[in-house]
């Protein structure tokens, strides 16, 4: 579980489109609607042949359940994968949890007053019609850009996260001017008060 | 032609070809194992990295219930071939 400052407030979690865990398993999909066909026909095949001895369809519903079991624990793996990848915008940070195996789990942050541009791309017929995209989160100075792959409705995210970027920066704006005031406060009708401040 | 019978694995002109239930029960073993280190690791991983718990309770019983279904039906179909024999 990821911790978050005190007072941080959650404005948005993405996680990504269902089409990209659905482009994972599309596969396996296609393997479980073939397995029946297969193994009714290798059915029929060994009963009109009988050279098998035993119960051919009880073997036969062992080795596909076993064989199921086998795709259900695969499809489970990357569905956990796909699940725990997430993006969480708050009011201070933006934080990218990228599950990239079972044993490979990386966390990015980036601070909203760090953030120079956010841009959303929406590249492709299948992107457009299903409306997911990409999200580039350039970053000021050296930090790392982020790039958040197959996320859904990127302009709208990218919308708020550009709006949280305004309200950080208003705030940093705000803070700034309100001890600017104070200094010149303390000049004018307290000198000994700068002195102190000063050493 | 030679009288006696031709052995190709279990195979003989005279016997039916059987699977032995060892080898089924070997590989259903093997799969239960497999099953059992990957469920482990899944379930870890949800319950700890997860971000909405309630979620991950859900699909940790949608993968038991699942999973329970395909172990019995395998655990049934072994054990009716065994039989069968």
């Amino acid at each position: 579980m990821i911790q978050l400052q005190e007072n941080e407030e959650v404005i948005l979690t993405v996680r990504k489109h269902w089409f990209v865990f659905l482009a994972n398993i599309i596969s396996i999909i296609f393997v479980c609607i073939l397995l029946p066909v297969v193994f009714v026909g290798v059915f029929y095949a060994l009963k009109s042949s009988s050279i098998i001895s035993g119960n051919i369809s009880a073997l036969l519903i062992a080795i596909g359940s076993l064989l199921l079991l086998l795709m259900w624990t695969v499809v489970f793996v990357m569905w956990t994968d796909f699940y725990l990848d997430i993006v969480i915008v708050t009011d201070k940070q933006v934080i990218d949890i990228e599950q990239k195996s079972l044993f490979y789990r990386e966390i990015s942050t980036t601070e909203l007053d760090k953030i120079q541009d956010v841009t959303s791309e929406v590249d492709g017929i299948v992107q457009t019609t299903l409306g997911f995209g990409t999200i580039h989160i350039e970053n000021a100075g050296e930090d790392e850009d982020f790039i958040i792959r197959g996320v859904p409705n990127p302009s709208d995210i990218r919308q708020k996260i550009s709006r949280q970027q305004s309200i950080a920066a208003e705030r940093v704006r705000t803070v700034n001017i309100s001890e600017g005031s104070l200094q010149k406060f303390r000049m004018n009708d307290t000198p000994s008060a700068v002195d102190n401040s000063n050493s | 032609m030679n009288d006696s019978p031709i052995t190709i694995a279990n195979y003989t002109s005279t016997q039916l070809l059987s699977v032995s239930p060892k080898l089924v029960w070997s590989l259903f073993g093997i799969v239960l194992l497999f099953f059992g280190v990957m469920s482990t690791i899944i379930i870890y991983h949800l319950n700890a990295y997860s971000y909405a718990p309630k979620a991950a309770t859900l699909t940790i019983k949608i993968y038991a219930i699942g999973s329970g279904i395909l172990i019995l039906s395998a655990l049934a179909g072994c054990i009716i071939y065994t039989l069968s024999l």
